[in-house]
C-alpha cells in the first residue's frame, strides 16, 4: 500500500518544484527598445543608413585616434540636398539639436536615447583639429534616414 | 535478521540523504551571493532632445510581482513645466519606453507632480500623482489612477483634497482582501507661503484604503505630536503589516521650514521613525533613530525636501539612511533596528572614501531583498577633485547591516550636478533642484538603480536625464531568482521520498538475490 502512493506523490512533488519557475500572465509585455551602434573615426561616422521611428537608444564609440564628438541634427522636410551641402554651399543655416554626445576620447563610449521622427537625421563632428580645421570640413558628416519621411535627397553614410 | 538490519539501515540512510538534499538546498538558496556583484551596462530611462529641454528627476521604480520582466518608473518633471512621467520596461529594466499614465488631467488640475508608483499582487499598476493649478503651483488634491492591462489607465480618482504635501504611497499586497494602499503625507493648518510653511505645528498624516482608493479611512496622525517642524516622511512596509514612517524634525530650524533667506542653518536636526502596528490605524510610537544631524545645505524648497531613506525587512529588521555634514563634507549614514524601530544602533558612515575628504556623499536610497540583503546606492563626488561631478555607488550588507561591502561604482560616466531647474525663491538662491530621491528595487538577479543624469546635457542646461542600471549576483543570485521557498522544500520532499523508498527497494531486491540461511 505504501508503494502505491508513494511514486505518484514523490512524482508530484519533484514536478512541483521544477514547475516553480513563473510562468507569463498573456498580458503585452513593452517590446525592447532598439539599439542603433554608431562609430566615430577618422574622419567618418559608421552606422546603418536608416533607423526604425520612436524610441531608439543611440550608443556611440570612438574608434578612433582623435577625439570625436556627434551633433544629432533633424533636417527640415524642405532640405531637400545632400547632407554635405549643409557646409558646403556657403549658405548659413540653423538647424534645432536633438542631441549632442561632447567631446570623446578614444576608446570612449556614450548612450543616449532619443525620439526618432520620420525624415532625415544628419551626424556631424565639430571637433577641430590642431590644424583649425573642424571634423565635419574633413568629412565627418553623415546622415540617416527614418521611415515615413517625405522627399529629400537619399542618404549617404560619410565620404 | 541481518537482512532486515540491512534493508532498515538503507531505508534510513536515504531519507537521511534525502533530507541532507532538502537542507542543503535550501540554505543554498538562502545564502549570500556566491559571486561578487557585476555592473551591468546603464541604460538611458528618458529621452533627449535638446529643442525641448526637460528636467526629469526623482525617480521611483516598482516590478511586477506577477512578471518581474515587466518594470514601472515614475519621474517628476521640475521644468520647463511641472509635470510627472512614466516609463516602463518588458526586458526587466533594460530599456524603456514612455507611458501616458494621465493622458487627461482631472478637472481643476493644470499639471500633474510628484507621482508614486506600486504594483499590487495581482499586478495592477498604481499611479498617484499630485494636481497643481495656477501660478503658484498650489496642490489642489491627489489622485490615484490604475492599469491592470499594461495598455490603459484608469480615469484619475480623488483621494486627497488640496493643500496635501509631500504624499507617499507604499501597497501591502496581503492586508484585507485586496491589499490596502497607505498614503502618508503632509497637511499644513494654514496656507504655505512663497517657498515654505507659514506656521509651524503643521503633522504628518496618514490615512488607508483597502478598496483602491475608492474609499480611504479618516486620518490619522503620524508625527510625534510634541515635534512641530516634521518634514519629508519616508514610507515602509515592515513585518505583519507594520508601517513605519521616518521624518525629519527640524527643531529649531525655522529658516529652512518656513523658506527664509539665510546661510545653512547651524542647528541640529533629528531623524525621527513613527511606526504602526495596526495596520495603520494609530501611530503610536515615535523614535529618534538619530539626532544631532548638521544640517548638510539649504533646503532648496521645502516642499520637495528629500526623505531620508527607510527599508524594512519582513524578520523586524528596518533601516533608516541619509546625509549630513558632521565631518564638514557631506556623508551618507545608516542607522539599524533589529526590533522593528522600537530602539536604533548609532548611525554608521556608508561611504567608505577617506572621512573628510571635502568630497560630498548624499541622496542614498535603500531596498531589502527577499534574501535578506540590504542594499544601497548613493551619489557619490570622491572621483572629482572640484566636488562638482557625481557618480554613483553601490553597497550592500548580508548582515542586517552590521557590515557592508566595499563601495562599487554603477556609472560608466559622471555628471554635473549643477544642471537642472531652478527655483525663484529665497531659499534656493543659487541652487539647483537635483530630485528628491533615488529608486532602488530588488530583481531576479540582483537590484535595479535608477538616478538622475545630467551627462548629455552642458552644464548650466536645465535637461536632466533618468539612468538605469542592473547590479547583478551571477546566477546564484537569492533575491527571488528562480524558484520559490516553496517549491524547493516540495522538491526536497520528494527527493528524499524517492531516496528513501528506492533503498528500500534496493535492499528488498538484495534480500530476494540472496538466499536466506535459515
Amino acid at each position: 500500500m505504501t508503494r502505491r502512493w508513494a511514486r505518484p506523490v514523490a512524482g508530484f512533488l519533484i514536478s512541483a518544484s521544477l514547475a516553480a519557475c513563473s510562468a507569463p500572465d498573456g498580458r503585452p509585455l513593452p517590446p525592447s527598445v532598439p539599439v542603433m551602434q554608431i562609430a566615430m573615426s577618422e574622419y567618418h561616422f559608421e552606422h546603418e543608413p536608416t533607423a526604425p521611428g520612436g524610441r531608439v537608444v543611440l550608443r556611440v564609440a570612438n574608434n578612433g585616434r582623435l577625439d570625436h564628438a556627434m551633433t544629432l541634427l533633424h533636417l527640415p522636410p524642405d532640405f531637400d540636398l545632400p547632407v554635405q551641402a549643409l557646409f558646403n554651399d556657403g549658405t548659413k543655416r540653423t538647424f534645432p539639436t536633438t542631441a549632442q554626445v561632447f567631446r570623446r576620447p578614444p576608446g570612449a563610449r556614450a548612450t543616449l536615447a532619443v525620439d526618432l521622427q520620420p525624415g532625415r537625421y544628419a551626424l556631424i563632428c565639430f571637433v577641430e583639429d590642431a590644424d583649425g580645421i573642424a571634423h565635419v570640413r574633413k568629412g565627418m558628416l553623415s546622415e540617416f534616414r527614418v521611415a515615413g519621411g517625405d522627399g529629400g535627397s537619399k542618404p549617404q553614410s560619410g565620404p | 535478521m541481518l537482512t532486515r538490519r540491512v534493508r532498515l539501515l538503507g531505508t534510513r540512510l536515504g531519507w537521511l540523504s534525502g533530507v541532507i538534499l532538502l537542507t542543503t538546498g535550501t540554505v543554498v538558496e538562502a545564502a549570500v551571493p556566491v559571486a561578487p556583484p557585476v555592473v551591468r551596462p546603464e541604460m538611458p530611462v528618458t529621452a533627449v532632445n535638446l529643442a525641448f529641454e526637460q528636467a526629469q528627476n526623482s525617480p521611483g521604480v516598482a516590478v511586477d510581482p506577477t512578471d518581474s520582466r515587466y518594470v514601472a518608473l515614475a519621474s517628476r518633471v521640475d521644468g520647463p513645466e511641472f509635470d510627472c512621467a512614466l516609463h516602463v520596461s518588458g526586458d526587466r529594466g533594460r530599456t524603456w519606453r514612455p507611458a501616458k499614465p494621465v493622458p487627461q488631467l482631472p478637472p481643476g488640475a493644470e499639471r500633474c507632480y510628484a507621482p508614486e508608483i506600486a504594483f499590487d499582487r495581482q499586478g495592477v499598476l498604481y499611479y498617484l500623482f499630485v494636481g497643481l493649478h495656477g501660478k503658484g503651483n498650489t496642490p489642489m488634491g491627489v489622485f490615484l489612477t490604475t492599469s491592470a492591462d499594461r495598455r490603459e489607465f484608469s480615469p484619475p480618482r480623488r483621494v486627497l483634497g488640496p493643500d496635501r504635501f509631500m504624499v507617499r504611497m507604499v501597497l501591502d499586497p496581503t492586508a484585507g482582501r485586496g491589499g490596502r494602499i497607505h498614503l502618508v503625507w503632509l497637511e499644513p493648518k494654514s496656507p504655505p507661503v512663497l517657498g515654505g510653511f507659514a506656521t509651524a505645528g503643521n503633522p504628518i498624516l496618514a490615512s488607508h484604503s483597502d478598496d483602491g482608493g475608492r474609499t480611504l479611512s479618516v486620518p490619522v496622525r503620524v508625527s510625534d505630536p510634541v515635534r512641530s517642524l516634521v518634514v519629508a516622511p519616508a514610507v515602509a512596509l515592515g513585518r505583519d503589516h507594520r508601517l513605519h514612517v521616518a521624518y525629519y524634525d527640524l527643531e529649531k530650524d525655522l529658516r529652512d521650514y518656513q523658506g527664509l533667506e539665510g546661510p545653512v542653518w547651524d542647528g541640529t536636526w533629528s531623524l525621527i521613525v513613527s511606526t504602526s502596528v495596526d495596520g495603520g490605524r494609530s501611530f503610536t510610537r515615535h523614535v529618534a533613530a538619530a539626532s544631532g544631524l548638521v544640517p548638510p545645505a539649504r533646503v532648496m524648497l521645502i516642499f520637495t525636501m528629500p526623505p531620508p531613506a527607510l527599508a524594512a525587512d519582513d524578520s523586524g529588521g528596518l533601516w533608516v539612511s541619509w546625509w549630513d555634514a558632521r565631518n564638514g563634507d557631506w556623508d551618507v549614514f545608516l542607522a539599524t533596528s533589529g526590533d522593528d524601530g522600537r530602539s536604533f544602533a548609532s548611525a554608521m558612515r556608508l561611504n567608505d572614501d577617506p572621512v573628510a575628504n571635502g568630497r560630498h556623499q548624499y541622496l542614498p536610497r535603500l531596498a531589502v531583498a527577499p534574501s535578506g540583503r540590504l542594499d544601497a546606492i548613493l551619489y557619490d563626488r570622491r572621483d572629482d577633485a572640484q566636488n562638482e561631478r557625481n557618480h554613483v555607488y553601490y553597497t550592500f550588507s548580508t548582515d542586517g547591516g552590521r557590515s557592508f561591502r566595499p563601495n562599487l561604482r554603477v556609472t560608466s560616466e559622471s555628471f554635473h550636478a549643477g544642471t537642472g531647474a531652478r527655483y525663484s525663491v529665497p531659499s534656493a538662491a543659487g541652487l539647483v533642484e537635483f530630485g528628491s530621491r533615488l529608486a532602488l528595487a530588488p530583481t531576479r538577479s540582483g537590484v535595479l538603480a535608477a538616478w538622475t543624469d545630467t551627462r548629455n546635457v552642458r552644464f548650466g542646461n536645465t535637461h536632466q536625464d533618468i539612468f538605469a542600471a542592473e547590479i547583478t549576483f551571477g546566477g546564484s543570485a537569492p533575491s527571488g531568482a528562480g524558484a520559490p521557498l516553496w517549491a524547493i522544500v516540495a522538491g526536497g520532499v520528494g527527493v528524499a521520498a524517492i531516496a528513501g523508498l528506492g533503498t528500500r527497494r534496493w535492499c528488498a531486491g538484495r534480500s530476494r538475490a540472496t538466499p536466506v540461511d535459515a
